[in-house]
């Protein structure tokens, strides 16, 4: 007798159904998995055996086929333990309501003593579920937050295998189904440690904050150790426009299949904000890997990466981000399979101004050569800093006695305005693939920059006497954009345009 | 480039290392018995070879006896025999002024610096100076047309001379790469030593002389109290040149050199220059041609007092003049490009000088 029970993998961040069947044939005992199973999948056997025995049923002394169709693609992790178990359950008539068991699809880990574990990738198979149309979907009770913002499909977790048998053959419910909650609910919950008004001083580098935040544009923060650069790109998410539902539904199934999703809230609501250590590896930043796995730039999607002391990083990795940088995704090829992972994150990068750190400051004397901070910087190369929009330098210089006649601004003051500039620039852009300044292409920067003749002149002096790179050009015009929305003007002014070049630092001459 | 007898004489004088050689080569300089001279080297690389790898790169010879030979430089005591020369040996011809200073210098001393430059070099002056990091850099510089190192036309002449303490085929200090190169092609590079000697610190003091003997002025834009740069003022008291110093603060340890010899009494203190032009019997016509860009408004007026001389970081001037961050970064950006002030490293601006 065959058995097929439904099931779903994982291919890229979407969910795909998996039918698993289930023959068992006379003959010595044996069990065949079949279907291009992984290791934690192939090694099923012994997890789905010791599960139904634990579980006071019988597991048959014959040889088991298990098929995981389609046969064609590879098949990661351990979830299909439970639906195994259900088919060879089914085969056995240890579950007797073949129609029943047919209206789940089911994902599970099990345990030894039939537990069903938690498994990763969990929001993207209910999504994909919803898609095919099936109704009702088992998963692990470790999963059942994820479940809760996914509407259209009745999503039921079970402690165990004992329970799901049970509930199928209609002698017990031990099935729960999950509450569903709005997103709305889970915007709610989002708290922030942080605020900008902590933060004294640094009076450029907030205003540039803002700017990134309003436009989606990279920014690069220089400054000796110690003069809260990282202070400053952790209060970077407090300011950031609310991470609308499609979007974190985008974000949340990538964390949902690298495993890295919060499971107290079960979706991500707050911008996701990255902090790879610079010793990372290509594969960790870009993904891939041999369980292909997305990278943190992936994680980072619809959020923020921040990479801290920015030249440490191996110089193969600092030129990976070129492409995503450009494309907002990243495609990871390895031999065994191809993967397309979304990237759109802001780039906060940060790194001293020379190899001591204490080039420019008052405070300490810097002791490095010409030629080292100028091999210092040439870590960064061209076409990388061609994609920072903004560079902004931050000291360690603190005006205790200045501090009281001003009282700094708050997040929530500063999020109001960003959020009004991201509006004007989703209005502009309506209709296009474009949703922030930062990623206007050719044609978007032909339509939405126009520049007034006087306009046009102060940014021809800035390059004629600020010696700017060519490549700075678009890169001020974005930001100058940005600084228009900003103040809710409809046209780039003069003004706007020599704010804008104020914050390309490094284009300029930078040893005294 | 062919050479006369007594030329080659002079070159393998000057790349003779043998001391018992080199003995005999001036007993018989002194008397023009040129042949002997040139039977008494002991170099390996044969005469002929060596021009001929000269040749191939670039660099000539301007001997004791060549038309080109400086004059000035007979009035040391050792004069050079030989100069090794890449570039436009015609600077030898224009009037000279020598612009020294420290490695170590100010944001204050690259600026006096490049800015006398310029001013030296649109008034005829070729600028003199020893290619060292720090002032000699800016000196070099302040002669481009831009004030830094560019692509520039290939007859384009810079009035500019660096005079090297190694070889001319090697690059020292190595930051100075790009400038040196530019020099070469469009200044005129000179060094006492033959290609590939590579740099030795004894060497540098002593091609100061050629630096101060080249020159009808020197300008000491920077100086600690022991320094190369007071070996350069050395020779030039000694050859009766006339010694300029620019005045710095009494606090800067940049200065010291130079505030000391001030209150010596040993030179000419300098505060533009006029000061030097004098020297040269130039007179500066149009004076306030450079400044008459455009009208100043009050809150660029403000700023600029709110600065004095001093350099201000950016919270201090937010501060100060009550302005929002953004409206003072649009204020700054546009007084930088017009000139009037200067970005500094640190988010600090400063008055340009």
């Amino acid at each position: 007798m065959i058995a097929k029970v439904k099931s779903f993998g994982v291919a890229g961040i979407d969910g795909y159904m998996v039918d698993v069947e289930v023959d068992i044939i006379r003959g010595l005992p044996k069990y065949l998995l079949v279907g291009q199973p992984d290791a934690s999948a192939r090694e099923s056997r012994e997890r789905v055996e010791s599960a139904i025995r634990n579980s006071g049923f019988s597991f048959p002394s014959s040889k088991i086929v298990v098929n995981l169709a389609p046969a064609g693609t590879r098949k990661e992790g351990s979830l299909y333990d439970l639906p195994i178990a259900i088919g060879i359950m089914l085969c056995e008539g240890e579950v007797s309501d073949a129609e029943k068991a047919a209206e789940f699809a089911f994902i599970g880990e099990l345990g030894l003593d039939g537990e069903i574990r938690p498994v990763p990738g969990v929001l993207p198979i209910l999504i994909a579920a919803r898609e095919m149309g099936i109704k009702k979907v088992i998963v692990p009770a470790g999963n059942a937050k994820e479940a809760q913002y996914i509407h259209g499909v009745t999503v039921f977790v079970a402690d165990n295998l004992r329970d799901v048998v049970t509930a199928i053959n209609g002698t017990a419910t031990g099935l729960r189904p999950v509450d569903k909650k709005t997103y709305d609910d889970a915007k709610a919950a989002v708290k922030h440690s942080l605020d900008l008004k902590f933060v004294r001083g640094q009076f450029v580098a907030k205003r540039a904050l803002e700017i990134a935040a309003a436009g989606g544009h990279n920014i690069l923060l220089i400054g000796p150790p110690g003069s809260g650069k990282t202070m400053l790109a952790k209060c970077f998410p407090t300011i950031l426009p609310d991470l609308t539902f499609a979007e974190s539904i985008e974000a949340s199934k990538i964390h949902s299949i690298a495993g890295t999703l919060d499971m107290t809230s079960g979706i991500i609501a707050a911008r996701p904000f990255r902090t790879p250590h610079h010793t990372a590896s290509r594969a960790a930043l870009a993904g891939g890997g041999q369980h292909s796995r997305p990278g943190e730039i992936s994680l980072a999607h619809h959020g923020v990466l921040f990479l801290d002391e920015m030249p440490e990083y191996s110089r193969s990795c600092l030129e990976m981000l070129r492409q995503p940088l450009e494309d907002n995704c990243i495609t990871v090829a390895r031999a065994q399979a191809t993967v397309e992972y979304p990237a759109a994150f802001t780039l906060i990068a940060s790194m001293n101004p020379c190899p001591c750190g204490n080039y420019g400051s008052r405070v300490q004397k810097c002791t490095c050569t010409t030629s080292a901070i100028a091999k210092y910087l040439a870590r960064l190369s061209g076409p990388l800093m061609d994609r920072i929009d903004m560079h902004i330098e931050v000291d360690n210089v603190t005006y205790d006695d200045l501090s009281g006649a001003r009282l700094s601004e708050s997040s929530t003051d500063v999020k109001s305005r960003v959020d009004a500039a991201r509006g004007r620039q989703l209005a502009r852009f309506d209709g296009t693939n474009t949703f922030s300044n930062a990623k206007m292409g050719e044609e978007d920067l032909k339509r939405s920059c126009v520049l007034c003749p006087s306009s046009e002149r102060v940014l021809r002096d800035a390059f004629d006497k600020l010696s700017l790179s060519a490549r700075a050009y678009s890169r001020i015009l974005k930001v100058a954009r940005t600084i228009a929305d900003l103040e809710g003007e409809a046209d780039i002014t003069p003004d706007h345009i020599a704010e804008a070049v104020g914050y390309r630092g490094l284009d300029r001459k930078y040893k005294v | 480039m062919e050479y006369t007898t007594e030329e080659r004489a002079c070159i393998e004088m000057s790349r003779e290392q043998n001391t018992e050689a080199r003995k005999k080569m001036a007993t018989a300089f002194v008397d023009g018995r040129w042949r002997e001279i040139l039977a008494a080297a002991t170099n390996d690389v044969p005469l002929d070879t060596f021009i001929t790898n000269m040749n191939s790169m670039n660099i000539f010879c301007v001997t004791r006896f060549s038309k080109t030979y400086p004059l000035s430089l007979l009035n040391l005591e050792v004069p050079p025999v030989n100069l090794y020369c890449r570039g436009n040996v015609e600077l030898f011809r224009k009037p000279c002024v020598a612009m020294v200073g420290t490695r170590d210098c100010t944001r204050y001393g690259t600026e006096v610096a490049a800015k006398f430059a310029r001013e030296f070099v649109n008034n005829g002056l070729v600028v003199v100076s020893g290619l060292a990091e720090g002032i000699d850099a800016a000196s070099h510089l302040g002669a481009f047309p831009s004030g830094k190192v560019v692509v520039l036309p290939d007859d384009t002449i810079l009035n500019t001379i660096a005079v090297l303490g190694n070889g001319i085929n090697y690059y020292y200090p190595k930051s100075n790469t790009a400038l040196q190169n530019a020099i070469a092609k469009h200044g005129l590079l000179v060094s006492e030593y033959p290609p590939n000697t590579p740099s030795e610190r004894y060497n540098f003091p002593f091609r100061n002389r050629i630096v101060a003997a080249l020159s009808k002025a020197v300008v000491i834009v920077e100086a600690d109290l022991k320094s190369g740069t007071m070996i350069t003022r050395d020779w030039a008291l000694d050859l009766g040149i006339d010694v300029f110093a620019v005045p710095g603060m009494i606090t800067s340890y940049a200065s010291r050199g130079t505030n000391a010899i001030i209150r010596e009494a040993a030179c000419t203190i300098c505060t533009s220059v006029e000061d030097v032009l004098e020297t040269f019997a130039i007179y500066m016509k149009d004076k306030g041609q450079e400044n008459t860009v455009r009208q100043i408004t009050l809150e660029e007026q403000g700023i600029i007092a709110a600065m004095k001389s001093d350099e201000v970081h950016f919270d201090e001037l937010c501060e100060t003049m009550g302005l929002h961050p953004k409206k003072l970064t649009t204020l700054l950006t546009k007084m930088e490009i017009s000139g009037l002030i200067k970005k500094l490293p640190g988010n600090f601006f400063a008055c340009a000088i």
